[in-house]
């Protein structure tokens, strides 16, 4: 006989009662989106890890005050503490100067870049094509509808309106987001070609 | 009979379908659809899945946050 799934609304509920299985159901629904949001924002596997635990737990100590009332919509909500915590994340860089090496290069930069070489270089010499770095890639206002239309599952509308620009602009950013994106894996594919057949 | 779309019409329907758009769609635009859908299914691909030290993390403070229930 197969579980009836159970809304997040009750899930929240039983973990307000005591049972903190239900929270690790709700942490497992939707720390694939979360984690995702974070990092395409971030561009940093290590940050996004330190942001998604301070999002889950801004979000825990709403819910034990008592303060939680988004009743049945737990996704969209946390989603956008993610968000929110990612922007926060820029803005206190901004307040707090870089550490710079000796030839001038940034210390965080450097650790970036690490950090890349191990993960995803193997990628690139494979040739597979992997979107989060073409994500990367996007001009910032492209980036940020893409992430809260595909990943945070925002209307057009909502993005309007909390970017501030007309829902044709939105919509257009997005599209040229898209169509960048497609340009970015042909070329990627052209170069792939060439390497399995050079002329 | 078909009218012709703007190009952010395409967008708003890949995100937020409208029944009965497609039929209102000549060929090209059909193809300039598909192009799209492609694009967004490789999106999905980039779900990126936190460590398991992150998730414990997350779940050791839901376990020692939670302050008993008053009866």
């Amino acid at each position: 006989m197969s579980k009836i799934p159970v809304n997040d609304a009750a899930l929240i509920s039983a973990y307000i009662q005591g049972d903190s299985k239900a929270f690790e159901t709700l942490l497992n629904r939707s720390k694939s989106k979360v984690y995702t949001t974070i990092y395409l924002i971030v561009k940093d596997r290590y940050i996004a890890e330190d942001l998604l635990q301070e999002t889950y737990i801004k979000a825990l100590d709403v819910i034990n005050q008592g303060k939680y009332n988004e009743e049945g919509k737990f996704l969209p909500w946390i989603v956008r503490i993610a968000h929110n915590m990612a922007i926060d994340h820029f803005r206190k860089e901004k307040r707090y100067p870089k550490i710079v090496l000796e030839d001038g290069s940034p210390l965080w930069n450097n650790f970036q870049f690490a950090e890349e070489s191990c993960e995803d270089k193997q990628l690139k010499e494979d040739s597979i094509v992997n979107i989060k770095e073409l994500i990367k890639k996007l001009p910032d206002e492209q980036r940020e509808v893409l992430i809260m239309r595909h990943y945070e599952d925002l209307s057009f509308q909502e993005i309007a309106d909390l970017t501030h620009v007309s829902i044709n602009t939105a919509l257009g950013r997005m599209r040229y987001a898209l169509i960048n994106l497609r340009k970015m894996l042909e070329k990627q594919n052209l170069a792939y070609d060439k390497k399995l057949y050079p002329e | 009979m078909t009218k012709n779309s703007t190009p952010n019409d395409l967008i708003k329907h890949l995100y937020e379908p409208e029944i009965g758009f497609q039929q209102t769609l000549n060929e090209d635009e059909k193809q300039e659809l598909a192009r799209l859908k492609q694009v967004q299914n490789l999106l999905n691909s980039a779900y990126t899945e936190p460590s398991e030290r992150s998730l414990e993390k997350i779940l050791e403070h839901a376990r020692t946050s939670k302050k008993p229930l008053a009866h």
